[in-house]
């Protein structure tokens, strides 16, 4: 009985945070004509992955260059170009699932909350010289400072 | 390579139109053998535009849509029929093309199949992804 009430209150918690990224999402879509400042000299970014797995990706940036997770169990680097204020394109070279390199290629949306915090979604590929090849949807937060 | 045979190295042949800034792709990817086959085609278009550079290189992005139609078969016994399926995806695509020497780039291009809204609120797709080796003529 005891289990049965933890199950339905991890599924609530779950319920809970998809609604709240989702909303997140909306809101940064409805409100894309607010172009974002230039980017401060350092971020981390954190962002659920499919089925909002966490950490679809965690990396830490300087700049326009990026290093960590990713996506997809993929660990490396990468560039961020900004373009047309909210959006931006992202191309990296990593090291994935089999100790394979490969390349990242990403097409996101960067929108200004507050203090520092952006909220940030993705379509991010990556494509393993071994073969493995995968893209998705990642949705996470910015920080900068 | 194609993300539709993914987890095996099955060499891809594509071929693009490459205008001022607008890009034209096609696709093709297949294994045969006397057990089964698949044969996977993709066919996109893309707005392009220059990002800027990586290292030493130059990178171009582009954003539009595409079309991709497998079909597979597989028999038990070569003496069965093959039983065959098909799959379809239609959606948006994205591309990141990187110069890294003259005319030779590398391209990394993904399909995203549309599916039910459901399955995308949660960021999933029927993907497909292909990573090739291009010259520039």
């Amino acid at each position: 009985m005891k289990r049965r009430s933890e199950i339905s209150l991890i599924q609530g918690m779950w319920y809970s945070s998809c609604r709240l990224w989702i909303t997140l999402t909306l809101c940064s879509l409805l409100t894309l004509s607010s172009p974002v400042k230039a980017q401060n000299d350092y971020h981390i970014y954190a962002a659920f992955g499919p089925l909002f797995t966490f950490p679809g990706s965690l990396r830490v940036g300087m700049n326009h260059w990026e290093l960590g997770l990713l996506g997809y169990g993929s660990y490396g680097f990468d560039k961020i170009f900004i373009f047309d204020h909210s959006y931006y394109t992202g191309f990296g070279l990593v090291l994935g699932p089999g100790t394979s390199p490969g390349f990242y290629g990403s097409l996101g949306i960067r929108k200004e909350l507050f203090w520092g915090l952006h909220f940030r979604g993705e379509l991010a590929s990556i494509g393993l010289i071994n073969g493995f090849l995968k893209a998705d949807g990642q949705v996470g937060l910015t920080f900068e400072f | 390579m194609s993300s539709a045979t993914s987890g095996r190295t099955v060499p891809a042949l594509q071929g693009t139109l490459i205008f001022t800034d607008w890009a034209f792709s096609v696709s093709a990817t297949g294994v045969k053998s006397p057990l089964y086959y698949h044969s996977a085609y993709l066919a996109t278009f893309h707005k392009l535009w220059s990002s800027g550079s990586f290292f030493w290189g130059s990178l171009r992005a582009g954003l539009g849509g595409g079309l991709f139609f497998a079909s597979r078969g597989f028999r038990e016994d070569p003496s069965q029929s093959v039983d065959s399926t098909q799959d379809l995806a239609l959606g948006p695509s994205f591309l990141v093309n990187w110069y890294f020497l003259g005319p030779c780039y590398i391209s990394l291009e993904s399909l995203y199949g549309i599916r039910s809204p459901w399955s995308h609120l949660m960021l999933s797709f029927q993907d497909v992804t292909i990573l090739s080796l291009g010259f520039q003529l």
